[in-house]
């Protein structure tokens, strides 16, 4: 009798080596090297195993004992951010960016929304007497990849002043100033960011025009809210919260009188902890940045005509030194940014009378010059580091600041040419 | 933004671009190396990719791929309290340090356990001064912690922070009403670890001093490996080898020994505890366990179990246990290097072992999760040693599985039947013997036919036995795979007969439908 073997549905269970050979089914089978039951368009079918293609054109380091997969994506792109004023004689304000950290081809962006200009610091400029004014501050910050920071407004004092954050890609308001609680009207101008403690603390400029009434407040920005928290009770008249630092688990404020023959303060608060700030040291003159430094607090203050600024360090048992003094005694010769890059402190001096502009580092026991701006290149620098450089923007009253990058200090390299504007001092890196 | 994976390549740690196959060697912390012969093993955690095993100390990778220690090494001077004049704080009191390292944001990223506490002091109306604190050798440290006790007190509470790896003194005069009012967290060490998984919000792994201890972090905190988190898993001294393998599921933390599986319960420190769930069937390698969909799949000494929602059951026997019982097969000396990797195309779970004879894994046999079927042993001439599995995301995060090799490659699967560039797939399959259900009765196999895509090209070679069980191979028949269907030769007398299909050119897909053959039965003789 005739019959007919009909299999088609091969393999569709499997291998089985269990069995005795009688007792198998028809659809198992005995071996299937390289040969499966495939899901994708081939149930019930056998076909081969997909074939294997290295994925590195480049063998790695030796045999690959183990990996895991990251479900994150890593940094690829980092995009520098540098706000600048209104180019001259015209109405452009903004932001210079770049992927090579200004080696070349910079371009004018227009998102984010443009920065906090100088004209916000008219009158601490006007009080200040030095042109071009060296006060202006720290427009905002980087935290959490995010860009945080005061855009330009209007007139001072007649707007409400709104913190931005921008993402890379989406630029939106986070919070808006609250008003002077001593005159009821707006705040004139941001005046610092910091990042530090997870958070975001920042400075105004509230209200007054002098050093005898000019007042300002410090709050800590919620990065995730916008919230804003006052941090501990307004200064006294006349001194303005200008630069902030994180250290030792407080913050400090840097207070500037505004007039550079009055002397300014250094103040500290634990946010959370304490209500009111705490004086830890008052000086001759204003403070214009602060700097932590292995382990110790750095001011750098400012000096009237005739006298030469100084740098002041903090002893761990909370003695104030001076640590440097200034080469020259102009008006408001002072040291207006400091920043760390490796082992060192680096700190910006400028003299506006006598047009110096100079770097000088610090390893922890010697002071040295380490860049002198040539005529052009005269100006108050805003000093930042990121991924193992520090940058020096030129804060110069003119579309052609200089600009300078060092890896080590030592040499550094004029990234002037990537600039078309004044320059503000908010500088930020974004990764993608 | 790239997607990436971080792969140990003989003794460097590398990070491998997964869109471009670039590999990038990271920098290990001072002091710390990896070891090529053992395997590394990892969990991610907050972000952070955390190795143990390989290195001589467990280790974290950031995303820009800074390596860091897990813990670093606590501070190991004795912190000197005094007073100094123009404070306000009066009392008793005691100091910790311990080092940190944090973020450019200020959060912490690692801390390590306290140094000893200082000898007390009592001051009046001073800064409370600690000097002698240690600065780390660990050029990552970014500050200190310092923690004091309020006045008279033994509960440490977090005091304030030293910046910077560089001062020994540092003072405050915080009153004891603005201390913090939580306590020093939990810190710890993390040992030598030689297993890490990722369970309940904290990281749970084992020393390899003290195998026979589960040990877990403080909820939240990869670096703080408490003393007293540790849960020896029963059966104490049964064997050396201790606690072999973990696997994280759902709602279970599954410990694997020897000779037994158990299951960590609980949601704290306060009632974590071991459950045996099953005795007599263990793990033989940690890298042969894979959790999918909530269930973990493993090798044990006579077969592949799954341990799911309906506890411990065996997915090999009735099918494959000769594969994992004997010694025809597999080189069952090998177990204990044995791999596993999940497929999560074709759902699939994928062992990689050393063929019979040999002491390198070169063989994979696959599980296919939905059909629960087996198959291979597949092989490749294109590599001769298998060294690991892992999944790796895409750059559109699609994940696919690769394998690494001896020779520093990984591979992933291509639609192309061809190994690397050139080399075959080797296909070679056999039937069963077909029967007719009439084992006994003798039988004519007439025509074959095969029905099978129409390829573009390429030739299947088909070879059959007729006969009993001892029947020798007959001529091979050619089918050529561009016809799609194709009426065959007649195979010829027997009691059964039996297929073999084979095909190793590259770049030529196989693909069966089903095969027919016409059969008389001739009698009984």
């Amino acid at each position: 009798m005739g019959s007919q073997l009909n299999v088609y549905n091969l393999g569709k269970r499997g291998v089985n080596v269990d069995k005795s050979p009688i007792h198998l089914d028809d659809n198992e089978l005995t071996k299937s090297q390289n040969a499966i039951h495939d899901p994708l368009g081939v149930d019930g079918g056998l076909k081969n195993r997909p074939g294997l293609i290295k994925v590195n054109s480049g063998a790695a380091a030796g045999s690959i004992t183990g990996g895991i997969g990251v479900p994150f994506t890593r940094p690829a792109t980092r995009t520098l951010y540098m706000g600048h004023d209104r180019t001259q004689g015209t109405t452009t304000a903004g932001w210079r960016t770049s992927t090579n950290e200004f080696a070349s081809g910079s371009v004018t962006v227009d998102i984010p929304q443009a920065p906090r200009g100088d004209d916000a610091m008219a009158t601490i400029a006007a009080d200040y007497g030095v042109t071009p004014n060296p006060l202006l501050g720290v427009g905002g910050v980087v935290s959490g990849n995010r860009l945080y920071y005061a855009n330009n407004y209007g007139t001072s004092g007649l707007e409400a002043i709104a913190i931005r954050v921008f993402d890379g890609t989406v630029d939106k308001t986070l919070a808006v100033l609250p008003n002077d609680p001593i005159t009821g009207g707006f705040a004139k101008c941001t005046l610092s960011f910091l990042a530090a403690n997870g958070t975001i603390y920042m400075s105004t400029f509230d209200s007054g025009t002098t050093s005898a009434n000019a007042r300002g407040r410090v709050f800590e920005l919620n990065p995730a809210s916008g919230a804003l928290t006052l941090i501990g009770t307004t200064f006294a008249a006349g001194l303005l919260p200008y630069a902030l630092a994180w250290y030792q688990g407080r913050l400090w404020v840097g207070l500037h009188p505004t007039n550079v023959t009055v002397g300014g303060q250094v103040h500290f608060i634990r946010p959370g902890l304490d209500l009111a700030w705490t004086s830890d040291e008052v000086f001759a003159s204003p403070v214009c940045s602060l700097g932590v430094y292995k382990g110790l607090l750095y001011a750098g203050l400012s000096a009237p005509s005739g006298t030469a600024a100084i740098i002041s360090v903090r002893s761990t048992v909370a003695v104030w030194s001076t640590s440097q003094t200034g080469p020259n005694t102009g008006k408001a010769n002072g040291y207006y940014s400091m920043s760390v890059l490796g082992a060192n402190l680096y700190a910006s001096f400028y003299d506006p009378i006598n047009l110096v502009g100079n770097i000088e580092k610090f390893d922890g026991s010697v002071w040295s010059t380490v860049f002198t701006g040539t005529a052009a290149e005269r100006t108050s620098y805003f000093l930042q580091t990121y991924n193992s450089r520090i940058f020096a923007f030129g804060l110069s009253d003119t579309n052609a600041p200089p600009v300078f990058t060092s890896a080590n200090g030592t040499s550094w390299t004029d990234r002037s040419g990537q600039f078309n504007a004044q320059l503000m001092p908010v500088f930020g890196a974004l990764v993608s | 933004m790239a997607r990436f994976a971080v792969t140990q390549s003989g003794s460097a740690l590398q990070i491998l671009n997964t869109t471009t196959g670039v590999f990038t060697s990271l920098t290990l912390p001072t002091d710390v190396t990896l070891d090529a012969t053992l395997m590394p093993r990892f969990a991610v955690y907050n972000k952070y990719v955390v190795l143990v095993n390989s290195p001589s100390r467990p280790l974290i990778i950031d995303l820009d791929g800074v390596v860091r220690l897990l813990t670093p090494q606590m501070p190991s001077t004795l912190p000197a309290l005094s007073g100094v004049a123009g404070g306000s704080l009066t009392g008793t009191y005691l100091v910790k340090q311990s080092f940190r390292v944090e973020d450019a944001d200020g959060n912490v990223i690692t801390e390590s356990d306290t140094g000893s506490a200082a000898l007390s002091a009592s001051i009046t109306a001073n800064y409370l001064k600690a000097s002698n604190l240690d600065v780390s050798v660990d050029s990552q440290i970014t500050s200190s912690k310092l923690y004091r006790t309020t006045t008279g007190g033994s509960t440490f509470f977090p005091w304030f922070t030293v910046d910077g790896n560089t001062q020994n003194n540092a003072m405050d005069d915080l009153s004891d009403a603005l201390l913090d009012n939580i306590a020093m967290p939990i810190l710890g060490s993390a040992p030598d670890l030689t297993l890490i998984a990722e369970w309940r919000g904290r990281l749970w792994g084992v020393a390899r001093s003290e195998p026979e201890n589960l040990r877990f972090t403080e909820a939240g905190r990869m670096y703080a490996w408490g003393a007293l988190n540790t849960l020896p898993i029963p059966r104490l001294g049964e064997d050396s080898r201790g606690v072999i393998a973990l696997a994280a599921r759902r709602e279970a933390l599954v410990v694997g020994r020897r000779n037994s599986l158990h299951q960590i319960a609980g949601n704290s420190l306060a009632d974590f505890r071991p459950i045996k769930i099953s005795e007599n069937v263990g793990i033989e390698s940690q890298e042969t366990v894979k959790v999918y969909r909530d269930t973990a799949y493993f090798l044990w000494k006579d077969g592949v179990y799954e341990l799911g929602s309906d506890g411990v059951k065996c997915i090999s026997d009735g099918k494959v246990r000769s594969w994992f019982t004997t010694d025809s097969y597999f080189n069952r000396a090998r177990f204990q290097y044995a791999f596993g990797m999940i497929d999560p195309i074709r759902n699939r779970y994928i062992l990689f072992l050393a063929n019979a004879g040999d002491s390198v894994e070169n063989r994979w046999v696959e599980y296919d999760i939905n059909d629960k079927t087996w198959w291979g042993p597949h092989k490749t001439d294109a590599v001769t040693t298998l060294t690991s599995s892992f999944i790796a995301p895409d750059a559109n995060d699609v994940l696919f599985p690769v394998i690494g090799n001896s020779t520093g490659f990984l591979w992933k699967q291509q639609a192309t039947a061809t190994d690397d560039t050139a080399t075959g797939i080797a296909l070679d399959v056999d039937t069963k013997f077909f029967d007719g259900l009439t084992p006994d009765i003798e039988k004519y196999w007439g025509e074959l036919s095969i029905i099978g895509k129409v390829q573009s090209a390429g030739t299947l070679t088909i070879t059959p036995k007729a006969g009993y069980l001892d029947a020798v191979a007959q001529t091979a028949i050619s089918h050529t795979m561009s016809t799609g269907r194709q009426r065959l030769r007649r195979i010829g007398t027997g009691k059964l007969m039996q297929l073999n299909f084979s095909h190793s050119t590259a770049g030529e897909p196989v693909e069966i439908y089903g095969v027919e053959v016409p059969y008389h039965e001739l009698g009984r003789r």
